[in-house]
């Protein structure tokens, strides 16, 4: 049976500095992908989750047990993440440009394209949508969807007030939503008029 | 006919509404195509969404994080050591340097045998007098004035300033950093 993330804290605590592997091995890659999601960028992200973990071993005597480990590890990940971001001259908040956001809201529950939603094409197409979504949207639908956190959790690890966490996740969703229907139905009249190009 | 909300929708896929209201939006579902069509997209975008594959970082990562962190504890190893013992160090070696100036001025070495032949619990007082009638004699050949203070009584209140100050570092490194949360 594995060790829990306690267990090992305990061990490194009492001078086991080596079973941190154990730590950083288990959590590098949820870590890493919300970081990536926030950086864009492969390096810089994993720079940051570097740096996260070094910070996060110099803080584990302050780590209350009680907490989860993931969850207070991922704050760490989202400030260096964030103050990264701000070095590099893009600060992490709300893009100016929110059309997809509107076209979301203004477009009834009905009229989607027909397309298989399980096939591999659907999940390429939300990956690729997901990827150019804006750092604040793309690490809270991680946050939510990969690490599977609460709203309470999230609000501990981005430090955002409830009802703002809930609405941006609300925003993520539909952008995401309305970008992925609009890829949808582009292929469809691109498969379309190609169908129209044969027949003639 | 009235469709469900976006809200509505996410509720329901994230198991948030109580049993009476998934009732009533259910009744809505089997009746709406629209509002079926609208959460099965929902619902796969969620399911895509848990089902991305995770982004992992180079192969050598663990490797190099713990060789940071085995130049980072080096490190504080020595910074341990001095939060620890370096205020000690400091009274040490402060203690050690006036001991040194006072020991090697003039008059002091005039007064050096004579102070030998006192008992040892004198000695400490008489090397104050004497070092304190040799600062005198400094500043007034300087062409300044001090009131000479060199009494036993002054001496032994300069014996009670040193054990305080070592007191006082013993009590910052025993009990302060306790209270402050730092490791000694």
């Amino acid at each position: 049976m594995p060790n829990s993330d306690f267990e090992i804290i305990q061990r490194i605590l009492a001078g086991e500095t080596r079973a941190y592997a154990e730590l950083v091995d288990r959590h590098k890659d949820r870590a890493m992908t919300l970081a990536m999601r926030i950086l864009k960028n492969r390096e810089d992200a994993e720079e940051a989750l570097q740096d996260a973990f070094v910070r996060a071993f110099k803080a584990l005597d302050r780590f209350e047990m009680k907490a989860s480990f993931a969850t207070w590890f991922y704050r760490i990940v989202f400030n260096v993440c964030s103050s990264a971001l701000g070095k590099r001259g893009r600060a992490y908040g709300i893009p100016l440009d929110e059309d997809n956001l509107e076209a979301a809201l203004n477009t009834p529950p009905a009229g989607n394209p027909e397309i298989e939603f399980d096939s591999s094409a659907f999940q390429r197409l939300v990956h690729e949508e997901i990827e150019r979504t804006a750092p604040a949207y793309g690490a809270i639908l991680t946050l939510f969807f990969i690490q599977e956190l609460g709203y309470e959790e999230i609000v501990e690890v981005t430090g955002l007030p409830l009802g703002t966490v809930k609405n941006r996740l609300f925003r993520a969703r539909m952008m995401l939503r309305e970008a992925v229907l609009k890829r949808m139905r582009e292929s469809i009249s691109e498969s379309g008029s190609v169908k129209q190009e044969i027949a003639q | 006919m009235i469709h469900l909300t976006s809200s509505h929708i996410f509720q329901l896929l994230d198991g948030a509404l109580d049993p009476s209201e998934k009732k009533r939006l259910g009744n809505h579902l089997e009746t709406c195509g629209e509002c079926r069509q609208e959460l099965a997209l929902q619902r796969a975008l969620a399911r895509s969404l848990r089902q991305q594959a995770l982004a992992s970082p180079s192969p050598q990562f663990t490797t190099t994080v713990m060789r940071h962190l085995l130049f980072y504890e080096r490190q504080s190893a020595l910074l341990h050591f001095m939060m620890k013992h370096g205020i000690m160090l400091a009274l040490i070696v402060g203690l050690s340097i006036l001991g040194y100036a006072l020991l090697t001025t003039p008059g002091w070495e005039m007064t050096k045998d004579k102070i030998q032949t006192l008992q040892p619990e004198k000695r400490i007082t008489q090397f104050y007098v004497t070092a304190n009638r040799e600062l005198v004699q400094q500043v007034h050949n300087a062409g300044g004035k001090i009131i000479d203070l060199a009494s036993e009584e002054n001496a032994w209140l300069f014996v009670v300033t040193a054990a305080i100050i070592v007191m006082l570092a013993l009590f910052d490194r025993l009990v302060v950093r306790q209270f402050m949360g730092i490791r000694t």
